[in-house]
């Protein structure tokens, strides 16, 4: 199907995205509706005037994957240091709560940092992130991180009081420090890789 | 002075190790990756030991007591930045000669070596109440400036 009579002949970026669809994705049918596909939504993303302004320009696109990537020091940073204490393998004479509490504003600042210029960076790329299947492993790894914090927190981390200042906390809570670390590694390697393949 | 160093950077560039760097599809966006594992690691010690210096968390535990014990991750990360950082530069060294990121790049990173070997390890290294707070937050806040810089130059390079 070619794309004569389309709204992309005369749009460039629109025909750009169009022949990025029919390649890499294999996407040959018309562009896809909003309402219907996964794909139709991306396709609507990435033809929004903000997305083509940030995705073009010259500043402020360099800027936010600046922050993206360098707040990795104060998300999965900070981070690491709860979860290695939950596996039970640093700060053992600390409780877990003195651990935790005084890092958690700087983390969560850290994440919701992480969050927005992750989805402004989604945001202008949105038709390439649908053709990366590092954007895919990345989503996936996110997802499952999210579930672990949900598991742990509704879970073991209400009883926390009992095994806070354990040195070694029990099986449950060392499993989802663990997964955490794990699933952490995957998404700064998914997230590196599909940038280094964009 | 920089401009003289341009034989030795083409010369790295063309050894062996380089060519095949840039041969292999993987080895520098994996060498990337475990850059920026080395990133986190290493950053994130900076900033959980500049919150304990300015008495924001842990405050519970002696610095050179947390400092003695994150040593090894400290040293891993360290480790892991410069060997990574090492194979990134030598199969693009002409191109880093050219970038300004890279410059104040390799200012910042020997200017935070500098202050870590000697500033910081000694703050960290002290009793507690040797120094005063004020001067603890400082080089709290020398150390985020200097590692800071360092990976924000870093960023930098792609964009020139």
């Amino acid at each position: 199907m070619g794309l004569r009579g389309n709204r992309g002949d005369h749009d460039p970026v629109l025909l750009r995205n169009w022949k990025l669809t029919n390649t890499v994705v294999g996407f040959t049918g018309v562009q896809g509706d909003p309402l219907q596909s996964l794909l139709g939504i991306f396709h609507y993303i990435d033809a929004t005037q903000s997305s083509t302004s940030l995705r073009e320009s010259f500043y402020v696109f360099p800027v936010v994957e600046g922050i993206h990537v360098i707040s990795l020091a104060i998300s999965v940073g900070l981070v690491i240091w709860f979860d290695l204490r939950l596996v039970g393998l640093i700060l053992k004479d600390q409780p877990v709560s003195a651990v935790f509490r005084p890092i958690r504003p700087f983390m969560l600042t850290g994440f919701g940092i992480m969050f927005a210029t992750g989805i402004a960076l989604f945001w202008a790329l949105a038709l390439r992130c649908y053709a990366s299947p590092f954007f895919w492993i990345k989503m996936v790894f996110l997802l499952l991180a999210g579930i672990n914090i949900g598991i742990y927190h509704f879970t073991i981390d209400r009883r926390q009081t009992e095994w806070d200042s354990m040195t070694v906390p029990p099986t449950r809570a060392r499993i989802a420090g663990l997964v955490s670390l794990v699933l952490w590694i995957g998404v700064i390697a998914a997230g590196r890789l599909m940038a280094y393949f964009l | 002075m920089w401009d003289k160093l341009y034989p030795y950077f083409l010369w790295i560039e063309n050894t062996p190790p380089a060519h095949g760097i840039r041969q292999s599809k993987w080895i520098f966006s994996v060498a990337e990756v475990f850059h920026l594992f080395g990133l986190t690691l290493l950053l994130g010690i900076v900033v959980i030991l500049s919150l304990r210096l300015c008495g924001l968390a842990l405050q519970r535990k002696d610095v050179a007591a947390i400092t003695r014990e994150l040593r090894p991750l400290s040293i891993g990360g360290l480790t892991l930045v410069l060997s990574t950082g090492i194979i990134l530069f030598i199969s693009e060294a002409t191109k880093c000669w050219g970038n300004v990121g890279f410059r104040y790049k390799m200012l910042f990173l020997f200017l935070a070596l500098l202050f870590q070997f000697t500033g910081l390890q000694k703050i960290t290294r002290a009793a507690e109440g040797r120094f005063s707070p004020i001067t603890r937050k400082i080089t709290a806040f020398v150390a985020i400036f200097l590692w800071f810089g360092v990976a924000i130059a870093g960023r930098a390079i792609a964009f020139f």
